[in-house]
């Protein structure tokens, strides 16, 4: 008797689970699972806007193609300065920040993380502009700021050499809102007892830092760090609101190089081989940083 | 025992040298920390700025001032295009505030329904199949945007659904992000609740609607907002799937009044000041809705990032 009712209530909890599942279960089939496994068959394939009726398997012709492709691997090399030169700053401004936060009373710190959060819920359309706007090379705030300072102008995105490192420089200075907040909350978790067990120990402020502080961050660093590299090597806005991938493709970022393919030229075969290559690297790269840092990191 | 060797009043002069050193080191920390701060909202600032500002094709940099003087009016006049002349094809600026509206408010309500009950399903309920379902979701979070991205734009294309909302809207109705944030929510909630009610014979919707949901308030209302700023700000999905003007969000009018995302020639300078104009309209409701619930955006950050 027992047993019958067991079993028909472990039933129906099977029962609503799916009904519970279903509705996103079916969504995320039809609008992500099936587009993504269609996306690597597509890799696979000669797939264009001319044949778009007939596609037809041309085996790893496209990988080929792309791996061969001189402007792929200039791509490559685009995006991996671009997150070599943001994620470090990325890491190390918002770190800083939220150390000193910590310094101050509760309704300081709160003002700050706000002010600092704040310009992250504008859209990517409209900093972009605001930022395009402010190194204009003609009538931009940066030049007007350098020729006040004495300084020359400068050509910043619209010139081969400097337009990469213009999009570095934006995004130094655009919000970092995120992670100081991230930083914070884990500063806040740090128990005091520890600091104080340090002071009577007569500790450093500097030796506290990397004695106790560092290596109880590591975990906050190490998914910050993960977060930020998977983002900059899918650096999209910068080349799409402001340089167009120019001049000369100095900042054509994967990421641009595949739209243009897909939207611009209808090459939807390549642009697909294209992003499932720059899924493997953004997977290697973050395992590459799992190694690095997650050996000491405990969850 | 140094303390007998100095004298009360020496050790007053001391404590009050370290209490001065404490205050200028504070002080610097303060200044750095409001530096930082100008700097991180000055784009801000110039975007409402600019917005006033009047900026001609001739606008150069002996042009700039701090403050614009005298302040205009003339950008909003111009993105109205309240005084253009009457063959002018109008500007659809309400259609293009209404469609963002849309895409920022339908799509969040029926993912605030539909991923929280996937999250109870996935954080509460023992199936077979839980995990996988649970990973695959996991797993599908680290895919580049573009691999499902350029399969699912030609489907919008072989269902005819190109320029119009159901692109706009229905892929997004219900998806995995929010799955994950619901299940590591829902799975804090005591479940001596839910087997009690089971015990008491109440079926399984109606411990999700009187249970569940009451009690998950606080991220059903940071799912709520996230989602909404989010759809507001979306720009790029948008813009793949309209073509005409009057399908446009305000993300996607804003990006083609600036020439971006085309292969043609950008416009010139006097195009930023009717853009900012826009900018600044568009960027006002997010505004009002972060002061408003700024503590939920705060919440939002610490919610998923290491229950993992």
């Amino acid at each position: 008797m027992f047993k019958l009712i067991k079993r028909n209530y472990v039933y129906n909890e099977w029962f609503w689970a799916y009904v519970f599942l279903a509705v996103d279960l079916a969504w995320s089939t039809l609008f992500l699972f099936y587009p993504m496994i269609k996306g690597v068959i597509y890799s696979f394939q000669d797939i264009r806007l001319q044949n778009i009726s007939n596609p037809h398997f041309i085996g790893f012709k496209n990988y080929i193609n792309v791996l061969t492709d001189p402007d792929w691997w200039h791509s490559v090399k685009v995006s991996a300065v671009y997150t070599l030169g943001v994620v470090p700053m990325g890491i190390i401004i918002p770190l800083t920040i939220s150390l000193l936060l910590a310094h101050f009373r509760r309704s300081i710190r709160d003002f700050f993380k706000a002010a600092f959060y704040l310009p992250g819920v504008v859209s990517a359309v409209i900093m972009a502009m605001t930022l395009k706007w402010i190194f204009d090379p003609m009538a931009g705030f940066m030049n007007w700021l350098l020729s006040l300072l004495g300084l020359p102008t400068q050509l910043w995105y619209s010139s081969t050499s400097e337009a990469l490192l213009t999009l570095i420089i934006m995004n130094w200075l655009s919000s970092h809102g995120f992670n100081i907040l991230l930083y914070s909350a884990a500063l806040d978790r740090i128990p005091k007892s520890l600091y104080e067990a340090a002071e009577i120990d007569a500790a450093s402020s500097w030796r506290r830092f990397w004695k106790i502080t560092w290596p109880l961050l590591k975990p906050t660093t190490l998914y910050v760090l993960i977060i930020s590299v998977i983002g900059s090597f899918q650096a999209f806005g910068g080349a799409f609101f402001i340089t167009h991938g120019g001049p000369m493709k100095a900042t054509e970022f994967l990421n641009y190089r595949i739209y243009v393919t897909f939207y611009q030229f209808g090459e939807y075969g390549v642009a697909a081989t294209m992003s499932v290559l720059l899924m493997l690297i953004v997977i290697a790269v973050s395992l590459l940083n799992f190694k690095i840092m997650g050996s000491e990191v405990e969850y | 025992m140094d303390k007998k060797e100095i004298s009360e009043e020496e050790f007053l002069k001391r404590l009050k040298r370290t209490r001065l050193i404490r205050r200028v080191i504070s002080g610097i920390f303060l200044l750095i920390v409001i530096i930082w701060g100008i700097i991180s909202l000055f784009p801000m600032y110039w975007m409402f700025v600019s917005s006033f500002m009047w900026i001609g094709p001739s606008f150069t940099m002996s042009d700039i001032r701090w403050f614009p003087n005298p302040p205009t009016l003339r950008n909003y006049v111009d993105f109205f295009q309240l005084n253009a002349p009457f063959w002018i094809q109008r500007r659809p600026w309400q259609r293009w505030f209404l469609n963002s509206l849309l895409v920022a408010l339908i799509p969040t309500l029926s993912n605030l329904i539909f991923d929280s009950m996937a999250g109870y399903s996935l954080a509460k309920l023992r199936y077979p199949g839980r995990q996988t379902i649970f990973w695959t979701i996991i797993a599908t979070m680290t895919v580049p945007l573009f691999v499902p991205l350029i399969p699912l734009y030609k489907m919008m294309f072989d269902f005819h659904w190109i320029n119009t909302y159901w692109a706009l809207l229905f892929p997004g109705f219900a998806g995995v992000g929010g799955v994950f944030l619901f299940k590591q929510s829902i799975q804090t909630l005591p479940s001596s609740l839910i087997d009690a009610a089971r015990i008491d014979a109440a079926g399984e919707f109606k411990i999700f609607w009187k249970i569940v949901l009451p009690l998950s308030k606080p991220i059903l209302a940071l799912m709520g907002i996230t989602g909404f700023v989010g759809g507001w700000n979306s720009y790029f999905w948008p813009y793949l799937v309209t073509n005409s003007s009057d399908m446009f969000t305000i993300q996607v009018g804003l990006t083609g009044m600036m020439g971006a995302g085309a292969m043609g020639i950008p416009p010139g300078v006097e195009a930023y000041g009717r853009s900012f104009a826009g900018a600044a309209l568009a960027a006002i409701p997010v505004i009002i809705i972060f002061f408003a619930f700024q503590k939920y955006f705060v919440k939002g950050i610490t919610v998923g990032a290491f229950k993992g």
